[in-house]
C-alpha cells in the first residue's frame, strides 16, 4: 500500500514538472505550431549564428508598386531576397550565336541563387529560361538556379557566362530573380538586353595568277619561290577551312607536269618532279598538325578530284578573327625531258566556316 | 650530238611566260559575305527566304557567281572526298536565288535571295548544301598562266521536323571519353567522342567538370560543336587545371544536347606529382633510414676501412 502511495506521488510529480501541452496547433508530421497568435512582438531572439523573427501582427493595407520593384510588409517580404538589378547583357566579341551575360547580384548573400529569363519580346510572349548548362529552355527547374559564383555550375561571378543556341541578328532580353532558401523567390528585376550578330566571313587571295620563272637548266628547272596569301577575317564560332584543289595538272597542250606525288595528308620534303605546294599552317587539320611544316618545308601534290585542307583555323573563336593571314607557296620542277610549252590549270581556294 | 642537241632544245623549250610575281601585291580578290552559316528550320511546301549579302571590299568591280551544291562539309569523322561522295542531299533541288550572276560595284555591296521551299511531304530529318559564292572578273587573265580562284562557301544547315531535347538526348551519346594525366608537368588532355543517332543536327556542348582531392571544384567550358545526324564529333583538347598539386582528380565530363539535358559520364585521375614531391619524399626517406639505422651504417663503414687496411698492409 505504502508502495502504491509512493508511485502515486512519483507520477503526480511528474506530471507536474512535464506539463502536456493539449492545445496543440497546427502542425504537420515533422512540425507544430505550439502558439499562435496576433500580438505584440519583443523584438528579435538571436544567437551568433541564428535569428528568430518574431511576428508583431501583420495587415496587408496594399502596397506601393512599379513595373519593376514593389513595396511589400510583413515577415515573408522581409525575408525575400533582394530583387536583382538588370544583368549585363554584352556581344563584346561580335558573336552570333551566344551572348556574355552577367548576374548582377546586388546586395544578396553569396549562398543565395538566381534563375534567369531570356526572351526576344522583351518578355510579352516569348519567355524562355536559361538553364544550367547555358542553353535556353522551355521550363524553369530547380537546378536553373545557380549561386553567383560558388558552387558548380555558377554563374560565372564578375566574369559572367555565354548563354549558346541563340540566332543571329536578333535582340535578347534577359532578367533574373534571386531565391533564399527554398520557397522564397524575389520577382523578376528589370532586363538587360543585347544583340546577336550575323555570321560573316571575309576572304581574300592576293592575285589571280601565278606565274613561274621561265625552267631551265640554270635553276634546275625548279621555281619554289612563289606563294599566295590567303586573308580571312570572320566570327563563325569553329573557325574557317580553306580547302584547295586543281582542275588538272600543269597543261600545256597535250603535256602534263603532273601533281607531286605526296598526299595532302602525308606531304614529303621534295624529291623529283611535278608541281606541288606546302602551307605555313602548322596546326592543320586532317593528319599530323605541323605536317607540312615540321622539319622543313614539305610538300604535296593538289588533288584534281577531292579538296584538301591547306589552312585553317580550328579552335573556337571567342573573339573575331581579323584578316588571318596563311601563306601557300608553290614548286614546280621539270625535267630534262619536259615538254616545252606554257602550262597553266586553275587552283581553286575554297573556304567554308566550321560548324 | 644528236641526243645532247635534242636535250638542249628541250630544256630551251620549258618555258613559263612571265618572270616575276610581286608577294607584295594587294589583295585582288576580297570580298566580305554574311550569313556565312544558315542554321534554319523548313516546312514542307512552304517558301523560306533567306538574304546573303555580298560586300565587295575591292577598289574595282566585282562579278560573283552564286550556285548551291549538295557539299556537305567535312568533319574529324569524315574527309572531304568521303563528304563529297556522301553528299546526295536534295536541298540543292529546292532553292531558288534571285541571282546568279551579280555585279558589284567597287567598295559596294548587293543582296540576293535564296529560297528554300521542300516539296509537299518531304520527310523529316536534316538537309545540308552549300551555296557557294565565285568571283570573276571583267578583266580576262592570261590563258597560259595558273589561274587562282577563290571560292566562299555559305553552309546550309536546315531542319524538317520537330525537335525534342528529350529524344535528342536518347538518341545521342558519349561514345568515348577519358582524361589522360600520369605527372604535373603533363598537361591532362581530354578525348571526347559524340555520336549523334538524331534525325537532324544539333549542337554539342561539353562541359567537365574537375574535383581535386583537396579544393574546390573547377568547370572547364569546352568548345561546341554541330553534330550532323549519323556522324559523330571528336575532341582532343588540353585542360587547364588550376589545383595541379592534388594526387587524385575526379571528372564528371558532360555533354550538353541543348535545353538542359546532358549526358554525363565520371570519370577520374591520378597525376603523380613526382618532381614536386617524389624527389623530396625520397630525399627525406634516405635521411630517416640513415637516422635510424646511423649505428649499423657506422659499423658497417668501419668494418670496411678496416678490410681495406688490412688488404694494404697484407699487400
Amino acid at each position: 500500500m505504502k508502495k502504491l502511495a509512493a508511485l502515486l506521488i512519483f507520477l503526480n510529480t511528474i506530471a507536474l514538472i512535464i506539463p502536456i501541452n493539449v492545445s496543440a496547433g497546427p502542425k504537420s508530421t515533422n512540425y507544430e505550431f505550439k502558439d499562435y497568435s496576433f500580438g505584440e512582438s519583443g523584438g528579435v531572439s538571436k544567437t551568433s549564428n541564428y535569428s528568430m523573427f518574431e511576428v508583431g501582427g501583420q495587415g496587408l493595407q496594399g502596397y506601393g508598386k512599379t513595373t519593376n520593384y514593389q513595396l511589400g510588409e510583413g515577415l515573408s517580404y522581409t525575408l525575400k531576397a533582394n530583387v536583382p538589378a538588370a544583368p549585363t547583357v554584352a556581344n563584346t566579341a561580335s558573336n552570333y550565336d551566344r551572348l556574355q551575360i552577367t548576374l548582377n547580384p546586388g546586395t544578396n548573400p553569396t549562398d543565395y541563387t538566381y534563375a534567369l529569363q531570356i526572351s526576344t519580346d522583351n518578355f510579352v510572349n516569348d519567355i524562355r529560361y536559361v538553364k544550367s548548362d547555358f542553353t535556353k529552355g522551355t521550363t524553369l527547374a530547380s537546378t536553373d538556379y545557380l549561386k553567383y559564383s560558388s558552387g558548380s555550375p555558377n554563374w560565372g561571378g564578375a566574369s559572367g557566362f555565354n548563354v549558346t543556341g541563340l540566332g543571329p541578328g536578333t535582340t535578347y532580353y534577359v532578367r533574373a530573380k534571386a531565391k533564399q532558401g527554398d520557397f522564397t523567390d524575389s520577382e523578376y528585376g528589370p532586363a538587360g538586353s543585347a544583340t546577336t550578330n550575323d555570321p560573316t566571313l571575309t576572304f581574300g587571295v592576293d592575285s589571280q595568277t601565278v606565274t613561274f620563272d621561265n625552267l631551265t637548266p640554270g635553276n634546275s628547272y625548279t621555281d619554289s619561290a612563289k606563294s599566295n596569301v590567303l586573308t580571312t577575317s570572320t566570327n563563325a564560332y569553329n573557325g574557317y577551312t580553306i580547302y584547295a584543289k586543281v582542275s588538272q595538272a600543269l597543261t600545256a597542250g597535250t603535256a602534263t607536269i603532273a601533281n607531286y606525288g605526296s598526299p595532302n595528308s602525308a606531304p614529303t620534303t621534295w624529291s623529283g618532279t611535278g608541281f606541288g605546294y606546302t602551307t605555313n599552317d602548322s596546326s592543320l587539320a586532317g593528319g599530323t598538325a605541323n605536317r607540312f611544316t615540321s622539319g622543313g618545308p614539305k610538300y604535296a601534290g593538289f588533288s584534281t578530284s577531292s579538296l584538301d585542307p591547306v589552312a585553317d583555323h580550328t579552335a573556337a573563336v571567342t573573339t573575331p578573327l581579323s584578316s588571318e593571314q596563311f601563306t601557300i607557296s608553290y614548286r614546280v620542277t621539270g625535267s630534262t625531258t619536259t615538254a616545252a610549252g606554257q602550262y597553266s590549270n586553275t587552283i581553286m581556294y575554297i573556304v567554308t566556316p566550321s560548324y | 650530238m644528236k641526243k645532247l642537241l635534242i636535250i638542249a632544245l628541250l630544256t630551251l623549250s620549258i618555258v613559263f611566260p612571265f618572270t616575276t610575281h610581286a608577294q607584295a601585291n594587294p589583295i585582288t580578290q576580297i570580298f566580305k559575305v554574311t550569313p556565312i552559316i544558315i542554321d534554319t528550320k523548313l516546312n514542307p511546301d512552304k517558301p523560306n527566304q533567306y538574304e546573303i549579302k555580298i560586300d565587295n571590299l575591292l577598289e574595282s568591280p566585282l562579278g560573283i557567281s552564286a550556285s548551291l551544291e549538295d557539299f556537305a562539309p567535312a568533319d574529324e569523322s569524315i574527309s572531304p572526298a568521303e563528304s563529297a561522295l556522301l553528299s546526295k542531299s536534295p536541298l540543292p533541288k529546292w532553292a531558288t536565288l534571285s541571282e546568279q550572276q551579280i555585279l558589284i560595284d567597287q567598295d559596294s555591296y548587293k543582296t540576293i535571295t535564296l529560297t528554300l521551299t521542300p516539296p509537299p511531304g518531304t520527310k523529316e530529318g536534316g538537309y545540308y548544301a552549300t551555296l557557294f559564292l565565285t568571283p570573276f572578273f571583267s578583266k580576262q587573265t592570261d590563258p597560259h598562266v595558273p589561274k587562282i580562284l577563290s571560292k566562299v562557301g555559305v553552309l546550309v544547315l536546315a531542319t524538317i521536323g520537330d525537335q525534342k531535347a528529350e529524344d535528342r538526348l536518347k538518341k545521342s551519346s558519349i561514345t568515348r571519353s577519358s582524361i589522360s594525366k600520369l605527372n604535373e608537368t603533363a598537361v591532362p588532355t581530354l578525348s571526347l567522342s559524340v555520336k549523334n543517332d538524331y534525325f537532324t543536327h544539333f549542337s554539342a556542348k561539353p562541359f567537365v567538370t574537375i574535383t581535386p582531392l583537396f579544393g574546390k571544384p573547377q568547370r572547364i567550358e569546352v568548345e561546341e560543336k554541330h553534330i550532323l545526324p549519323g556522324r559523330s564529333r571528336f575532341w582532343k583538347q588540353k585542360l587547364d587545371i588550376k589545383s595541379k598539386y592534388n594526387f587524385y582528380y575526379k571528372a564528371q565530363i558532360a555533354v550538353s544536347v541543348g535545353e538542359g539535358k546532358e549526358h554525363k559520364v565520371n570519370t577520374y585521375f591520378l597525376v603523380l606529382p613526382w618532381k614536386s614531391i617524389g624527389i623530396p619524399l625520397i630525399a627525406g626517406l634516405i635521411i630517416i633510414a640513415v637516422a635510424l639505422l646511423r649505428k649499423r651504417v657506422v659499423k658497417a663503414i668501419k668494418q670496411f676501412s678496416k678490410a681495406l687496411f688490412h688488404k694494404q698492409n697484407n699487400q
